[in-house]
């Protein structure tokens, strides 16, 4: 009896949750690569390797939609940025937090 | 009591953006936003030859390596301190950079191509340094 086929979707989830992502935004890619290219891809992603995993989606592209990618990268390096400036500013308010509930405690221990 | 106060000031201290990264990594950072800024308005007011952008175009990838090989997720042991995010956005950069420079170097960009991506790359290396600064810049 032969075995049940992989889906896209079955085959994404067993690489790192990390490249997860990287794997769904370039499905079309993917489905495009030849079997030797996507064996290669498979590897490099199963190694949680990022940067060898998309090099080797990029480097079929034409260069039209290869440099839409930096575009890609843009929207998210933003995304990030926010993230990072959200969590710090987070952090901020918890230390401060902390500090006061700190003071307060040295503060009624004195007076005490 | 004393002991939680002292915590609490060296935590207050650690949260500052001044170990996200050292000194020397946060000047290169510096250098690389305004060199990778003048490259992309020169070629954008077209006072930089093919050659010219080539170069500009090559030049990123050992600037962005460099900040690949000092990463790390531990205060105190790595050079630039990253989160899982932005280390896997720094992986991705660096894969198109490389693949950018490839084809430069190949000859199969036009002067229009070179132009757009020397302008995508200031605007990658300008949220570069706000992410590892934790501010968000006003325009882009």
């Amino acid at each position: 009896m032969p075995e049940p086929k992989l889906s896209l979707d079955d085959l994404i989830a067993q690489i790192p949750e990390e490249l997860q992502d990287v794997a769904k935004t370039f499905i079309p890619e993917l489905i495009r690569m030849s079997q030797a290219e996507l064996r290669a891809w498979i590897l490099f992603a199963v190694g949680g390797d990022a940067e060898a995993a998309l090099q080797s989606i990029l480097v079929a592209m034409p260069n039209e939609e290869a440099i839409a990618i930096g575009e890609r990268l843009v929207a998210e390096r933003l995304k990030a940025a926010k993230n990072e400036a959200d969590r710090r500013a987070l952090a901020q308010r918890l230390l401060v937090g902390l500090l006061e509930a700190a003071f307060a405690i040295l503060a009624s221990a004195v007076v005490l | 009591m004393k002991r939680l106060l002292l915590v609490c000031l060296v935590a207050l201290v650690l949260s500052g953006c001044g170990l996200a990264m050292n000194a020397e990594y946060a000047e290169r950072l510096d250098n690389a936003v305004l060199v990778v800024s003048e490259q992309a308005r020169m070629a954008e007011e077209g006072k930089l030859s093919d050659a010219e952008m080539v170069q500009a175009i090559q030049d990123n990838v050992p600037r962005l390596q460099a900040f690949k090989d000092a990463r790390g997720p531990w205060l105190g042991v790595s050079k630039v301190w990253m989160n899982t995010e932005q280390s896997l956005l720094l992986d991705k950069t660096l894969a198109w950079t490389k693949d950018m420079a490839r084809r430069a170097t190949g000859g199969v960009l036009t002067s229009d191509e070179m132009k757009h991506i020397l302008r995508i790359e200031d605007e990658l290396w300008v949220l570069f340094r706000a992410t590892l600064a934790g501010t968000v810049p006003e325009e882009n």
